[in-house]
């Protein structure tokens, strides 16, 4: 089962994706977790992550992490898939890496 | 030019807005919110100024119960402040962060002063040719006093609570603490860990506080003194109560977001909140003290940035979203304005920021930047002309137009709440033309593609 966690600069925005993700999930049968969370407070979950996925304003922390996490996929959210909220994309995404 | 952009500038920006210092700020004043939010609460309840109110509270002995969370917070607030933003800037360094936490707090009180009632009240008789009867002993206690464990010590509390971090983040790095061998449980061998640091960090700043006292410049007598005067008290001055300072930095925040980069926290945070906070505090003050809510110190402040500037979220967004909802022609843009519509009464945009865009978007730089410094000047000429009211109470973020203007001001709060409706209806009005533009676009490209799929003989869905 992958491990999803998304990070934005409060963890708000994120976490109405988390939800459509997770609806986009069920849709497909697919078993993931996905969560959110602000980026002071990733650490929580380092060990129980399989992709982390950065909402477009914190993009700029991509490079750092990739460095620091190497057994994590670390990717950047697409700016119109995080505005519209799209789980599926941000999911096939994810799944994808 | 977007590539030259993204390659220098927003590196640049980037790393400014990476910079663990000023997170550390920023994070350490979200994480003292409910501190600041309780004392306001508590300070509105005790003040309202409707006459039979008060005397009911103050027959039933309520009133003095009411005026307690007021002191304990916000006029502790430096303390607060001191311990979480030491305590964010610990984990940014990985090193533990309570104990950082309280390193910076002992740091902090010990460069505050102390003195002693002996010293208060002999003071005093002497200064009015009091005598004290053959006997009588003056009481003798030590008092912290309340001065600079508020706003007026929040600069010191940056200052104390980064420096000391630091110090105790390099001193565990270079290896100099006390090592506990190895069958020593963890949370021992984490408070040995914490003395050494703890040590030198106190003894050099007891140096530096003695050291600037015997500076013997005018009205200084100490670390805290010194910065009020030299830096906060300026500061403040010049950049806090000042409709221009905070229009720029409105305008810095926004062209910020522009680039993609969360402006508020990057810049207004670290920057701007700690004076806005001691600004908030002044008219929480003042109000309990029974100033009117029209004659309260300051115009601007943490409130007033919550409620006008971010009236609909960064960029007043929520009039633009509404007419989204209701009027938009393209379908990409109606799905977006329902979309986006809820968590925008809230003051959270990012679907629009994102996905209109406001990001990178020329067609809508204009009013994207326009909207909040229009709202913000409105806001300030109304409250000037006081027929808004000066606000007291933070709001958090997250709380619902309408709500938060009832709740920042006080039991005047329809008159703000009423402004809001008007920030929501202007900053509609601002973006109007602009979000047309592109809206006809939109509306063209999916008719062009409606058509040809037509064309092609396939399904229009």
């Amino acid at each position: 089962m992958k491990k999803i966690t998304l990070v934005c600069a409060g963890g708000f925005s994120t976490s109405l994706l988390v939800t459509k993700m997770e609806k986009a999930a069920m849709e497909k049968g697919l078993e993931v977790v996905v969560r959110a969370t602000a980026q002071s407070k990733f650490k929580e979950f380092e060990n129980d992550t399989d992709v982390l996925l950065l909402g477009p304003q914190v993009s700029y922390l991509v490079d750092e992490l990739k460095e620091k996490y190497k057994d994590i996929k670390v990717g950047v959210i697409e700016s119109i898939d995080y505005g519209m909220m799209n789980g599926e994309k941000v999911l096939n995404y994810a799944l994808n890496m | 030019m977007k590539e030259y952009i993204q390659k220098k500038v927003l590196p640049a920006v980037n790393k400014m807005a990476a910079n663990k210092f000023l997170k550390a700020v920023s994070d350490g004043f979200m994480s003292i919110m409910p501190v600041i939010i309780v004392g306001s609460i508590f300070s509105l309840f005790n003040s309202i100024a409707i006459v039979p109110y008060q005397k009911f509270i103050t027959e039933i002995g309520l009133k003095p119960l009411l005026a307690i969370p007021n002191m304990v917070t916000n006029d502790m607030l430096a303390l607060y402040a001191v311990f979480f933003i030491a305590y964010n800037l610990a984990k940014y360094y990985e090193k533990d962060a309570g104990t950082a936490g309280m390193i910076a707090l002992f740091t902090f009180l010990a460069v505050t002063p102390i003195v002693n009632t002996t010293g208060i009240i002999t003071k005093f008789l002497t200064a009015n040719g009091i005598e004290l009867a053959k006997g009588v002993v003056v009481p003798a206690a030590n008092v912290l006093q309340f001065d600079f464990l508020g706003a007026k010590g929040l600069f010191v509390a940056i200052i104390v609570a980064l420096v000391s971090t630091t110090l105790y983040a390099k001193l565990i790095d270079k290896g100099i603490a006390i090592k506990m061998p190895d069958g020593v449980p963890p949370t021992i061998t984490k408070s040995f860990a914490g003395l050494v640091p703890g040590f030198v960090i106190l003894i050099i700043f007891l140096l530096v506080n003695k050291g600037i006292a015997s500076l013997s410049l005018v009205g200084v007598d100490g670390l805290h003194t010194l910065i009020y005067t030299l830096i906060q008290k300026p500061m403040e001055l010049f950049m806090g109560n000042n409709i221009f300072s905070f229009m720029f930095a409105i305008l810095l925040a926004q062209i910020l977001w522009f680039f993609g980069i969360h402006g508020v926290s990057a810049i207004i945070l670290p920057v701007f909140y700690p004076l806005w906070t001691s600004l908030t505090v002044a008219n929480i003050e003042a109000m309990n003290a029974g100033v009117s809510l029209f004659e309260l110190p300051n115009i601007i402040n943490r409130s007033f940035f919550s409620v006008y500037a971010l009236c609909g979220g960064s960029g007043a967004t929520l009039g633009l979203c509404i007419y989204m909802v209701a009027r938009a022609k393209s379908k990409q843009y109606k799905t977006l304005g329902k979309l986006a519509l809820l968590s925008n009464t809230c003051g959270i945009n990012e679907p629009l920021v994102f996905a209109v865009p406001m990001v990178l978007n020329p067609y809508m730089a204009i009013p994207w930047i326009c909207a909040p410094l229009v709202a913000s000047v409105l806001g300030y000429v109304f409250t000037a002309i006081n027929i808004l009211p000066r606000l007291t109470t933070i709001v958090p973020l997250g709380t619902p137009v309408i709500m938060s203007g009832f709740l920042a001001g006080g039991i005047e709060g329809w008159r703000v709440a009423l402004f809001q409706v008007v920030i929501i209806i202007v900053s509609a009005l601002i973006y109007l033309p602009f979000f047309n533009s592109i809206d006809k676009k939109s509306y063209a490209n999916e008719q062009a593609i409606d058509k040809k799929s037509y064309e092609n003989g396939q399904a229009v869905s």
